[in-house]
């Protein structure tokens, strides 16, 4: 089945035609939720939730742009929603940040994805998800502003926290050699 | 390494990524998506359900009130005064009173020769006995409200419902059945029925949800309308309304939370009444042209994204009334709003299309008064 063929499938609610939408993006769009989720099983029931509002609201697709985007939309949206529901306080920077560790590029590559996803998870809920939108997604401060209801000075603090919090991180990992400081 | 590389980094490593799915993910969906679709399509019936036990509820405690005497309005004085009355105080002289009455006697013999005789009519095994109309009540303390020639014959067969509280203002019109049964059902009151050129105004506050992804929307709003009673039960109104509707749901695109429109509306709406004494149940359907739309709070930030109006939406919806004096009514009416067309482009960040099921409740100020009708 081509993908037209697979979005005009699940419009008309078949079973299968979902069932291989899910197959082909699951594992992406888990990724995506464990970003934004703190441990297995939050990111477990986001991707539940975002699959069956993907479903819900195919019907709104217009065959304009990646429909792995849009997708991934509604995965991201459906994540933020689950961490507003926390109840997750956005605070702004109280004083200055201190420098964050430096890291040459090769201790990144000596973590693996599966290291990587854990590190982020363990972020602070407004940390994570102010990085995940900036970082990984692209959006600017004051789109994430809009987005979280935060104001674009908080969103800025949170990220350079979070940068700083995951370099430590991954200091601590003990994959960087002396010499990479 | 500086800040933007740390980002790249980080988000090459992690773009195609794919990581485990449990392998009962799938079946857990399918059974949840399963779950819902069944609500959804449980919950209109569910409604119809509600207004047919409550209709039926009503029209339960209508026929079936113990406390309820089935008597003929015979102290009417327009019987008092009438001619019939003067030939004859026995229902069988006036071939259209056997309408209210439930007497299983015989015909008795007509002074007129040319009247058909009563035939004997059952008594639904439901209704008490009916009083002896041989021997009607004194009607000689009755007031005279002076009745049209044309309210006499209705008011001559009139059943009171004198215990009922839903009755107590107004008496019911028995419409006749053919060969002469008694009907029991309460009718359409034509004395009571919308006179053509009344005007009235109708203040109301309006909520209502939306019906399904991706916009679950909560509406609030007030409004007024101004009514016209043309003919026959039928009316025509336009009014104003004001609402606020906060979206809450999943959108084609990452929006933000919690963001709101304030819409301005014009509704244009026909309507077909049915009165029922001083109770009365009609439709109403038009459309809602919508004046103004803004999007507010964090909507604000996409503005250039929406347009300042969403066009047209058609409007469905049942009225209840319920009268309170003779020109104070209060009237509750669930519906539906169905909009035409989406006028958002892909690139907001929510469609602005709102498809709200709701209730409206207001009061409705007739000007000219019922009793001056």
């Amino acid at each position: 089945l081509t993908e037209h063929e697979l979005i005009e499938g699940c419009r008309k609610k078949i079973a299968k035609c979902q069932r291989s939408l899910f197959e082909k993006y699951a594992g992406r769009m888990m990724t995506v939720c464990r970003r934004y989720s703190c441990d297995h099983k939050e990111a477990e029931d986001t991707l539940q939730e975002s699959f069956i509002n993907i479903f819900s609201s195919i019907d709104q697709y217009r065959f304009e742009g990646s429909f792995e985007g849009w997708i991934r939309k509604i995965v991201i949206h459906t994540a933020i929603r689950m961490i507003q529901r926390k109840k997750v306080h956005f605070t702004g920077l109280a004083g200055d940040v201190e420098d964050a560790p430096v890291i040459d590029a090769d201790a990144l590559d000596q973590l693996s994805a599966e290291e990587l996803l854990s590190l982020i998870s363990n972020l602070p809920d407004g940390y994570r998800t102010v990085f995940n939108l900036y970082v990984v997604e692209g959006y600017d401060h004051s789109e994430i502003a809009a987005m979280l209801d935060i104001t674009p000075a908080t969103s800025r603090s949170q990220l350079l926290k979070a940068r700083l919090l995951l370099q430590t991180q991954i200091k601590a990992q003990k994959k960087i050699p002396e010499n990479y400081e | 390494m500086n800040e933007r590389s740390f980002d790249k980094l980080i988000r090459d490593r992690l773009k195609d990524h794919e990581s485990a799915v449990p392998a009962d993910m799938w079946r857990r969906i399918h059974h949840k998506e399963e779950d819902d679709r069944k609500f959804f399509f449980l919950w209109p019936w569910l409604a119809v359900v509600a207004v047919v036990a409550i209709l039926s509820l009503l029209a339960g405690r209508i026929l079936h009130n113990p406390a309820m005497p089935r008597s003929v309005n015979l102290s009417s004085a327009h019987l008092a005064n009438s001619p019939v009355r003067k030939a004859s105080t026995t229902a069988s002289s006036i071939p259209s009173m056997r309408l209210a009455t439930t007497s299983p006697r015989p015909a008795m013999p007509s002074s007129n020769s040319k009247s058909r005789p009563l035939r004997p009519t059952k008594t639904p095994s439901f209704l008490p006995p009916a009083p002896d109309l041989s021997h009607p009540p004194d009607l000689s303390h009755a007031p005279d409200p002076s009745p049209t020639p044309g309210q006499f014959a209705l008011s001559a067969v009139a059943v009171q419902l004198p215990q009922h509280p839903l009755f107590r203002s107004a008496p019911i019109f028995a419409k006749p059945l053919p060969g002469g049964k008694p009907n029991p059902i309460p009718c359409w009151d034509p004395t009571r029925s919308s006179h053509p050129g009344t005007w009235s105004l109708s203040v109301y506050g309006a909520s209502g949800l939306s019906t399904g992804a991706p916009n679950r929307a909560i509406l609030y709003g007030a409004g007024f309308l101004l009514r016209k009673d043309l003919m026959a039960g039928l009316s025509v109104a336009a009014g104003l309304q004001y609402s606020w509707i906060s979206i809450k749901g999943l959108t084609d695109s990452l929006a933000p939370f919690g963001g709101h429109f304030m819409n301005v509306d014009l509704p244009a709406l026909a309507g077909y009444e049915k009165t029922y004494s001083n109770f009365s149940a009609a439709v109403d359907a038009g459309i809602i042209i919508n004046l103004h739309s803004t999007p507010e709070g964090r909507y604000a930030a996409f503005q250039n994204l929406y347009r300042s109006s969403t066009g047209i939406s058609m409007y469905l919806g049942l009225r209840f009334t319920k009268e309170l004096d003779d020109r104070l009514s209060l009237f509750a009416a669930p519906y539906y709003r169905r909009q035409l067309s989406d006028p958002s482009g892909n690139n907001a960040p929510l469609a602005q299309t709102f498809n709200i099921g709701g209730l409206l409740i207001g009061i409705k100020y007739n000007f000219s008064g019922r009793s001056k009708q």
